[in-house]
């Protein structure tokens, strides 16, 4: 970790969708990295475009409607978007592999968990049937469950919903790739089991050293698994930056609000304080505002807010910014404090 | 002035109770076989009791199957409770008539989850808010007309809304017409079902806020339901926690977050991700997953992921016992 | 950027007029399925030529000429090349007369060009062939005919020498009507069988189950072979309370009836089903707790709900109706074919006293208008529901 080196760069990535009412933008040039083995989040709320992000580097949006309509996506150098589908079918699952939200539909109900896991280390490593199903066995006592050998043999409705998710992560890490996106992992989930399931994507990241595309909408999560963080908004990156700074001393307005917005178990002191409620609605994908796509929501904005869609600017050691007051706002905040 | 209206809540928590639930018990029974016997029970809901003073906020916290949703509507009569007592106001609605319980309906309401699924899509907003004034025959016309209005006004939507349908509308937007729609016959209590959890973080704030606001400003008592322990903290007076249809503990909202104690609200609270990086807590990691509520443990529930469970803890059924005022645990280890 | 601020006016005029009802959002959605447009259209038009198969048929249902016979005559062959000055011309075509093949002694018709030409004529009156259009207005203009002695097949004639293409307009009449009326026999037992199941449950919903599948168990052919000649037996009730013989309306009835009968069963499950589903659904609920009637829930709520679906499976069922009658008249059970004629009597003409069909191909012709009104009903169910179903929206 100490000399970083890029895994994935992603630079100025769009990826449209056409419908009948007109192009959906629904991610619309968004930059980031992942250095080897670092945790990434990628935050945002619904129709902010973190999703499709992850689509697009899996190269996993139905076309049509969809498209990638821009941009380039280096993985170790090499253009993932310029990819033939059969070469990127190679590195799907075996470099890159993908957990999902919803355990129970991303799983095959009608073949055993051990068959299923196996089926991607015969793919990709040419293992024979009986050897992939012993790796199988050890890849679900490495995420955690107990009597692995007798768990191959489960069908995916014999497990609970945690289960599940084990066994997808067992699945997405049995070709041992150098980058796991997960995709909402833990949202389906209850808090004790989201817990369970953080703490083992912590523990094999430390084991195996791969990097972590982690997408979701929940802060907590964010704060508690990530290196670094891009929030997402109306399919652009609106903050970057390390965890830390991006918590303690968010620089837009949108992730201040976010993070006022969010009421916390911890802060029980100031118990029944109102919550700072971000007004207005998410806005429509087909019909963003001019300029700023934040500006209605935005308590700073002013006239020229409303002119030009702001830069993605650094604001110091890397924490960059999409916001034309940062700077005034900063200062203001401050003032205030 | 919020301070003011809580220690108003204080005050009448002496007085009696608006609603009060005896042992309510729901079992769904499974069917199986050439004749559909019952096989079994899903035992959601077991020997659940707690009352709700008149102004209360109610949390009521649990994970899935944890039986929260099904006490809500059992309490409601959505669904029929299989044994206990509902008394709203003295009077117990699980043994009213159907025609009974209609005219009840008027006091006792409830807001969704899922507002997608809550608002009927071949319905306008309008008819669907006004529904209530036509059943209770409460106002026609013009006069159900400006009823409506100024309901969409009050819940942050606009009088012009009326006439559209609700897939016009976010989802943010949607459950304020579900909460419109159960303000519409002034009830006095109000279940409100996972009210925030399918919407966004920004737009959960807002409705946070907006039912705390109505509850100020109709008087309301309100049955939290929720599964996020942050969103009840900051709306509720005293919160429920139960697991695998059992009550756990009761406890005034302040002092569960501070010192809880039964070891099922601890792990839970350790649980719940907080956003600040910086902090770093020691965590309750809780092993394994939630038994079926079919085949519940024996005892306590809790005991077969309960960190410090004992033998003892599979013979009895733990009573809930007060602790403090208002504070109440079941668990013999505390 | 600039491709925002030019969307932005747009927007906000787009929203003012959003307010779409459910009929406007199906109805543009139903007609971006391209096929399912063209099957309507299809069947508009097969529907309004029947309606006036009297006007558009040149010869009557059951007109035919003794002498000289016409019986089995090939389609008359349509001249559009006038032979004295070879250029395009109006068509026409010659008189046709009964020979017999030299070689084969087989009956052939041959054409008479000595007898001059019996050019097409449109909008003529023939007062042997009056009608009443929708069973109201007398007329006798046919669109189109020819003087006599000639005569103009244009899909050749049966064995009787009637006019095959006459006769598919108006067994048209019977055929699409069937189907029609049918499924809503089909709908009322269904909606009606299907809400009391799905709205008691319980014994109720068990015994009405029980019967449905006591009527799928039984096969359909052989269901319909049954009631049909049930009905049609003199002894039996139904039969004595229309007359000892049942004439051609009162056979169609009867039908129409079978055919309901048959057909109910899936569509009470349906609606069953549905009304056990939707009666969970959340909207149901708020419906209860607002202390709505089960009978307010139940029609303002739940079969509202059920309705896409019930207009789907009603138009998907119209085709297999038709196929119904078709196949009843084929093996005799249908209305008698002196008085009047389905598609399914005209088919039934091909295997008449042993002929072989390669020497009268055209009397398989009524199989056209069969397929292409089964297609598009069944492009149109499709269409249907797609356009009524919010999950496939485009």
């Amino acid at each position: 970790m100490a000399k970083s080196e890029k895994l994935l760069d992603v630079r100025g990535l769009k990826t449209y969708f056409d419908t009948d009412e007109g192009t959906v933008k629904a991610v619309d040039g968004v930059s980031f990295h992942i250095d080897k083995g670092e945790t990434l989040a990628v935050v945002g709320e619904s129709g902010s475009g973190k999703s499709v992000t992850s689509l697009s580097i899996m190269r996993l949006i139905p076309t049509p409607p969809g498209r990638i309509a821009g941009g380039e996506m280096l993985f170790n150098g090499q253009d993932l978007v310029k990819k033939t589908e059969r070469e990127m079918r190679q590195i799907r699952g075996n470099d890159i592999s993908m957990i999902f939200q919803e355990p129970m539909t991303s799983l095959n109900p009608v073949y055993t968990v051990g068959d299923q896991i196996a089926e991607a280390i015969v793919l990709h490593q040419g293992k024979s049937q009986k050897q992939a199903m012993k790796m199988a066995a050890e890849m679900l006592e490495l995420v955690g469950i107990p009597e692995p050998a007798k768990r191959v043999r489960n069908y995916p409705h014999q497990m609970s919903g945690g289960m599940r998710q084990r066994v997808m992560i067992a699945m997405a890490l049995s070709c041992g790739p150098q980058l796991l996106i997960a995709d909402e992992p833990t949202t389906a989930l209850d808090v004790t089991i989201q817990a369970q399931i953080l703490e083992l994507m912590k523990k094999l990241q430390n084991e195996i050293g791969m990097s972590i595309l982690f997408i979701t909408h929940d802060l907590g999560v964010v704060a508690e698994i990530a290196d670094r963080v891009v929030v997402m908004y109306a399919g652009r990156a609106v903050e970057e930056g390390n965890v830390v700074p991006i918590f303690t001393k968010p620089k837009m307005p949108y992730t201040m609000g976010l993070l006022n917005s969010v009421p916390r178990v911890d802060k029980a002191a100031v118990h029944q304080e109102r919550l700072e409620a971000i007004p207005g609605n998410v806005p429509n994908p087909l019909y963003l505002p001019e300029g700023c796509a934040f500006h209605p929501r935005c308590k700073f904005a002013v006239d020229q807010c409303k002119v030009a869609i702001p830069d993605l600017v650094d604001s110091g050691n890397g924490h960059m910014v999409r916001c034309i007051r940062w700077d005034e706002i900063q200062t203001k905040q401050a003032v205030v404090a | 002035m919020s301070d003011m209206a809580r220690v108003d809540n204080r005050k009448t928590n002496s007085t009696k109770p608006l609603l009060e639930v005896k042992n309510l018990q729901k079992y769904f029974p499974i069917r199986g076989g050439v004749f559909s016997r019952i096989v079994g029970n899903v035992k959601a809901v077991e020997d659940v009791s707690f009352s709700v003073a008149p102004g209360e906020v109610v949390g009521l916290v649990g994970e899935s199957g944890s039986g929260k949703t099904t006490a809500g509507r059992s309490i409601l009569r959505l669904i029929e409770p299989t044994a206990g007592e509902v008394l709203f106001e003295g009077v117990d609605v699980t043994k009213l008539s159907k025609n009974q319980m209609r005219e009840y309906r008027k006091e006792m309401q409830i807001i969704f989850q899922d507002p997608f699924a809550s608002l009927n899509p071949r319905m306008t907003v309008g008819d669907i808010i006004g529904e209530a004034l036509t059943i209770h025959r409460l106002a026609k016309g013009r006069e159900k007309e400006a009823k409506v209005a100024d309901l969409l006004e009050r819940t942050g939507l606009s009088a012009s809304h009326m006439r559209r349908y609700p897939h016009e509308f976010s989802g943010g937007q949607r459950q304020r017409i579900g909460i419109a729609r159960a303000l519409a016959v002034d009830p006095k209590f109000i279940v409100a079902d996972e009210p925030v959890s399918a919407l966004d973080v920004s737009i959960q704030a807002q409705v946070v806020n907006l039912l705390q606001d109505l509850k100020e400003e109709f008087g309301l008592t309100l049955l939290f339901i929720a599964h996020d322990l942050a969103v009840v903290e900051y709306i509720s007076d005293k919160v429920i926690v139960m697991y695998l249809g059992r009550i756990m503990e009761i406890a005034p909202a302040k002092e569960l977050y501070a010192n809880p104690i039964h070891p099922y609200t601890e792990a839970l609270l350790s649980a719940v991700p907080i956003p600040d990086p910086t902090l770093k807590r020691e965590r309750i990691l809780l092993q394994g997953d939630i038994p079926s509520p079919i085949n519940p443990p024996s005892g306590c529930v809790f005991r077969t992921r309960c960190p410090i469970a004992v033998k003892e803890c599979a013979d009895v059924v733990p009573p809930l016992e007060e602790v403090s005022p208002g504070h109440f645990k079941a668990c013999i280890r505390r | 950027m600039a491709d925002i601020a030019k969307s932005l006016p747009k927007t906000k005029a787009k929203k003012i007029e959003l307010s779409k009802s459910q009929t406007q959002i199906v109805w543009e959605q139903f007609r971006k399925h391209k096929a399912a447009l063209i099957g309507g259209g299809i069947l508009i038009f097969m529907y309004l030529v029947t309606a006036f198969a009297g006007f558009v048929a040149p010869y009557g249902i059951n007109e035919y000429r003794k002498r000289p016979a016409t019986d089995f005559q090939p389609p008359t062959k349509i001249h559009w090349i006038d032979p004295e000055t070879g250029r395009l011309g109006r068509p026409f075509i010659y008189n046709v007369v009964s020979d017999r093949d030299p070689v084969t002694r087989q009956k052939i018709y041959v054409e008479k060009p000595e007898e001059g030409k019996f050019p097409i004529k449109f909008f003529i009156k023939r007062p042997e062939a009056s009608y009443k259009i929708l069973g109201l207005f007398e007329s006798d203009l046919h669109l189109f005919g020819v003087d006599d002695p000639a005569r103009i097949f244009l899909w050749g004639t049966n064995n009787l020498g009637k006019d095959v293409f006459s006769r598919v307009l108006y067994g048209g009449q019977v055929s699409l009507m069937i189907g029609i009326i049918a499924v809503w026999i089909s709908f009322f037992l269904g909606l009606f069988f299907g809400g009391l199941a799905g709205f008691y449950g319980g014994i109720i919903d068990d015994i009405i189950m029980r019967l449905i599948e006591i009527i799928d168990a039984i096969p359909g052919l052989f269901l319909l072979i049954t009631l049909s000649a049930l009905l049609r037996d003199p002894r039996n009730p139904i039969a004595q309370t229309f007359g000892l013989k049942m004439n051609s309306a009162q056979v169609f009835f009867m039908i129409v009836f079978v055919l309901g009968f048959i057909g109910w069963g899936g569509l009470a499950r349906v609606i069953r089903g549905q009304l056990f589903s939707m009666r969970e659904l959340d909207y149901a609920h708020a419906a209860k707790s607002l202390g709505a009637s089960e009978s307010r829930i139940i029609w303002r709520h739940l079969l509202p709900g059920t309705a896409s679906y019930v207009i789907v499976s009603l138009t998907l069922a119209i085709p297999g109706f038709i196929l119904g009658e078709t196949g009843l008249s084929f093996i005799g059970l249908g209305p008698s074919e002196v008085d009047t004629s389905s598609w399914g009597i005209l088919l039934r003409d091909a295997t008449a006293r042993g002929i072989s069909i390669q020497f009268v191909p055209w009397l398989l012709l009524p199989g056209i208008p069969i397929f292409f009104a089964i297609l598009s009903w069944n492009l149109v169910g499709d269409g249907l529901r797609d356009a009524l179903d919010p999950k496939k929206r485009r």
